[in-house]
């Protein structure tokens, strides 16, 4: 399922961008300020991009049958 | 506290929708996804950006890098006619933000050129020249020091700004340089640091707040 791995790699970007993020809090550098920017929040929004980017390019039809169905 | 706490409940929802995608794919779970995915980690990111922007005000952080060292030094100087070092000592700038208070700028976009002005810092940290010896871009504008010396009696009653009738006149429109030669001149020396004595009482507080 091709849909599912665009959705859970985005998922992974995400949670990877906010633990580095998380990360950084702790550390007073300048250099824990260009981790959060350059490699946390970049990473996130990749994820969040690409989360957008499966919500407009997915199929109604690539709904599994049994979440959709009551 | 605020940031890690939406940071953590961020990483949680997000985390749900990368073990369980499916939930997210119909129904009320594409309203979660959407929040888990989407507003969750702006939010969060958002509270967390800014917590480093206050915590860059701190003079810990303007110290931590090298170059910057010996200014930070300077302001424990044991002797008053050094304009940092007289402030800093006697509490007329808060000691936690002492650099961010004089070299920000007192004007409606100051703390957004403050902020750019420390992305190109960090350019240079690690991709330009460090300079051997920092300089201000423009010279020191009177606008900082009458941000709070303006209308304060000291100010106003002190004979030398009298000195002549046009005196505080020309200090009030940034003619006349509070730092210059005769004024308060004496700011960061830092080339006479080894030969100047150190205010003993300052230095642990200082080491702590490092």
């Amino acid at each position: 399922m091709k849909t599912f791995r665009l959705l859970r790699f985005a998922a992974l970007l995400i949670v990877i961008g906010l633990v580095v993020e998380l990360g950084t809090l702790g550390w007073s550098h300048p250099t824990a300020f260009v981790a959060f920017m350059f490699v946390g929040g970049a990473t996130m929004a990749a994820g969040i991009l690409l989360y957008l980017y499966w919500l407009i390019q997915r199929r109604p039809d690539e709904t599994p049958r049994e979440v959709s169905e009551p | 506290m605020l940031p890690v706490f939406a940071l953590a409940l961020a990483i949680l929802t997000a985390g749900l929708a990368l073990v369980r995608p499916r939930l997210i794919m119909s129904g009320g779970g594409k309203a979660f996804g959407f929040v888990a995915l989407f507003v969750f980690p702006l939010l969060a990111s958002s509270a967390a950006g800014k917590a480093h922007l206050e915590r860059s005000k701190s003079t810990s952080f303007c110290l931590s890098c090298h170059v910057m060292e010996q200014y930070g030094r300077s302001l424990h100087i044991d002797d008053l006619d050094h304009v940092p070092a007289k402030h800093f000592q006697n509490n007329r700038v808060p000691r936690e933000s002492a650099c961010y208070s004089c070299h920000t700028t007192y004007t409606m976009y100051g703390n957004l050129s403050a902020k750019l002005r420390g992305l190109k810092h960090l350019y240079v940290q690690y991709l330009g020249k460090i300079p051997d010896r920092v300089a201000l871009y423009t010279p020191y504008n009177n606008r900082e020091c009458l941000h709070c010396h303006a209308s304060a009696r000291g100010f106003e009653e002190t004979s030398a700004h009298h000195e002549e009738t046009t005196t505080m006149d020309r200090i009030r429109r940034n003619q006349l340089s509070c730092l210059s030669a005769g004024c308060h001149a004496k700011a960061h020396d830092v080339t006479a640091l080894d030969k100047l004595k150190t205010w003993a009482q300052a230095a642990p507080q200082a080491q702590g707040a490092r």
